[in-house]
């Protein structure tokens, strides 16, 4: 395995695409640190060097570790000469399969990666698969709507985690609050002013973040398929570590008399009650649901209690926003269609969170308008 | 790595400890590290790119004693930040003590002070304190720098240390002087996160990451020999069995995420033991755990104590 003639290239360009943060500059890095000897005795030091450059979390180390396996060969087990052993005992997971014998040169994208790695990654990416499935199947009658860039494009979900996190760093509300740490110099300077000598600099709290978060998402049903992107949801509303509170609540197609605290629908708390909960009147409330432009149907029930369930709320919070999984081509004549016109909603696209997290801090949204 | 690195540049070994009951400078014990070697490469990787390391892993793998064990063997001069909840970016590098100056002008204006002290007050660079950065950026040697916990402080603070880590530069504001690292003497910074929240990415394309591994039993072992040297084979390998036994109970309880023995408890849990005297220990090590040390919840009391206790 010689230096020149690795795919670190295709390496890079592919874990590009699978969204790691990477530049042309840490492209370079890699052969700086190369060409100073570092990672070059064989393929496990190789590894490690991209690894240590190019890996920034455990999940990525996942991607890295598949797109590795599939680019770079590991060398055959005959061979001895050149090849340390120390690259052997690494492999625990034992190919079953003989690897043939592989020209160094050739960039081999045949070679098969190993078992485990496999099922990892085809665990990761189900659910991504069964989101285009979806679209796919509900959408099955209408042509047009197969060439969406939801099908055509290897990304299949329309907002990545970071895209995400950065969205909600948006949401923010912030009010000095907590043990006065800074310094309030125009306060002290007419202190001073007042006195005539400084006796005590005033000192005001540090503004944080207080913006509450009541996230409520549809689970089960329609909604099996989009479980992955409301998780991503939940996992980035609570670890974007910003917003002053986040509660997420779970309902089934609509909220009827109760909203659950977890997915499984163990704990219960009734609307009502939440309706009394400490939330300040400038709450936001995230509605993540399809409004059941997923299967397509038109249900005058599902709208009335919809509509009831949307009153209730808006006349306790001021912020109210609807986020839809389903592609906005697909509400018209379903159920998402009517619901639309009482509350601001959005696809759920960069565009479409921005625009619902922009409704939640008192902005009109872009959609409305081009509706009326 | 090639042989002719060596000669010219730092290389971290992981292998000169510091002798038993060797202090450092603040009368601190020093305690061995036996760092593993993706560990190494990863560190030396950072002293040779001049790019922070970004350390993560699970609580008690000795991730903030890195720092102290690199610079040890390196003989370099060590800074230590820990960072809070309130720490901000500049504090790192330098506080500028505005009040006191202020204070000391009006004293000044009050004619209460002497014509040395009001020397003083005028230069405005005497009310600059400096920071661990700070420090470690004016040192005339390259210098270790462990941030620890960069996760406890507000989420914006790793991106306003960018430009200081990226250009190793800064300006304190107040009096306008500049801060230049001088070329070769750049310090080699290790951050310590516990992933309580997540790092913006623009910090992190600069970092590089590595991931503390949990040790293997080998591992371990040397470990726990190289603090404790005159303990007894047995009661090493007797302990670390035991030690692994609950260790693997918990992992199949709790999963990835919940918290876990590791081995600074591991550690903890020896030095009580290699109190006693040998026989004692070694009936000890069968015995009841020692809850305070290994089980630190109240779940973990209940569901382990009993278990590992009518097993043995």
């Amino acid at each position: 395995m010689s230096v020149e003639n690795l795919p670190l290239q295709e390496l890079f360009t592919r874990l590009r695409k699978a969204d790691l943060p990477l530049g042309i500059e840490e492209y370079l890095l890699v052969l700086h640190a190369l060409q100073a000897g570092f990672g070059i005795s064989d393929r496990k030091a190789l590894k490690c060097l991209c690894h240590t450059l190019w890996i920034k979390s455990v999940d990525e180390a996942r991607v890295f570790d598949y797109h590795f396996e599939q680019l770079i060969p590991r060398p055959p087990k005959s061979e001895t000469s050149s090849q340390p052993l120390a690259a052997l005992p690494e492999q625990s997971e034992t190919q079953s399969d003989t690897p043939s014998p592989l020209s160094s040169s050739k960039l081999s994208t045949s070679d098969p990666p190993s078992p485990t790695t496999v099922s990892e990654m085809t665990l990761r990416i189900e659910d991504e698969v069964q989101v285009a499935q979806a679209m796919k199947q509900s959408a099955s009658n209408e042509d047009e709507i197969l060439s969406d860039r939801y099908i055509s494009s290897d990304e299949y979900f329309p907002v990545t985690r970071r895209q995400m996190k950065q969205s909600w760093r948006y949401l923010s509300r912030p009010v000095r609050e907590g043990l006065p740490t800074e310094l309030d110099v125009e306060a002290t300077v007419s202190e001073v002013g007042r006195r005539g000598i400084l006796l005590e600099p005033v000192l005001v709290p540090q503004r944080i973040n207080r913006a509450e978060l009541l996230l409520l998402i549809d689970h089960g049903g329609s909604m099996v398929p989009f479980h992955m992107l409301s998780r991503r949801l939940v996992e980035t509303v609570l670890r974007g570590g910003r917003l002053g509170k986040a509660d997420i609540y779970y309902f089934h197609n609509y909220p009827g008399e109760y909203l659950y605290r977890d997915h499984a629908h163990q704990e219960y708390e009734r609307i009502e009650e939440l309706l009394n909960g400490p939330y300040s009147k400038q709450a936001c409330v995230l509605i993540f649901s399809d409004a059941g432009a997923a299967r397509g149907g038109y249900s005058l029930e599902r709208i009335d209690l919809t509509e009831k369930f949307l009153k209730q709320f808006k006349q306790r919070f001021r912020y109210i926003a609807w986020l839809n999984p389903m592609p906005r081509s697909r509400w018209p004549g379903t159920t998402a269609g009517q619901v639309m016109q009482s509350i601001p909603m959005s696809d759920l696209s960069r565009r479409g969170l921005d625009d619902a997290i922009s409704v939640l801090r008192g902005r009109p949204s872009h959609y409305k308008a081009q509706i009326s | 790595m090639s042989e002719a690195l060596t000669n010219t540049l730092l290389i971290y070994t992981g292998q000169v400890q510091p002798a038993e009951g060797e202090k450092d400078e603040n009368r601190q014990l020093l305690s061995p590290y036996l760092p593993d070697e993706a560990l190494i490469e990863a560190v030396n990787l950072a002293i040779y790119l001049k790019r922070p390391l970004l350390i993560k892993g699970e609580p008690g793998c000795g991730k903030t004693r890195l720092a102290r064990a690199v610079a040890y063997e390196l003989k370099l001069p060590y800074e230590a930040w820990y960072i809070k909840s309130i720490s901000r970016a500049r504090d790192g590098l330098y506080t500028y003590d505005t009040i006191g100056r202020f204070r000391d002008s009006q004293l000044i204006a009050a004619g209460r002070l002497k014509d040395e002290d009001i020397r003083r007050v005028e230069d405005p660079a005497s009310y600059v304190q400096w920071g661990p950065l700070g420090r470690a950026f004016q040192n005339d040697r390259r210098t270790v720098v462990l941030i620890d916990e960069i996760d406890n402080a507000d989420i914006d603070f790793p991106n306003d240390l960018l430009l200081e880590l990226d250009e190793r530069r800064f300006i304190v504001e107040e009096t306008g002087q500049k801060i230049q690292v001088k070329e070769g003497v750049e310090a080699i910074v290790l951050i310590t996160s516990n992933d309580e929240k997540d790092l913006p990415d623009a910090f992190l394309r600069r970092c590089l990451f590595h991931y503390i591994e949990f040790p293997r039993r080998e591992r371990l072992v040397e470990i726990v020999k190289l603090h404790f040297r005159d303990a007894s084979e047995d009661l090493v390998n007797k302990a670390v069995n035991r030690f692994q036994q609950l260790r693997k109970k918990m992992e199949e309880d709790k999963g990835e995420a919940g918290k876990k023995v590791s081995t600074s408890e591991l550690i903890d849990w020896f030095h009580i033991l290699s109190r006693d005297s040998a026989d004692e220990a070694l009936t000890k090590v069968d015995g009841k755990l020692p809850a305070s040390i290994l089980l630190k919840s109240w779940d973990d009391h209940i569901r382990y104590l009993g278990l590992m206790y009518s097993r043995t």
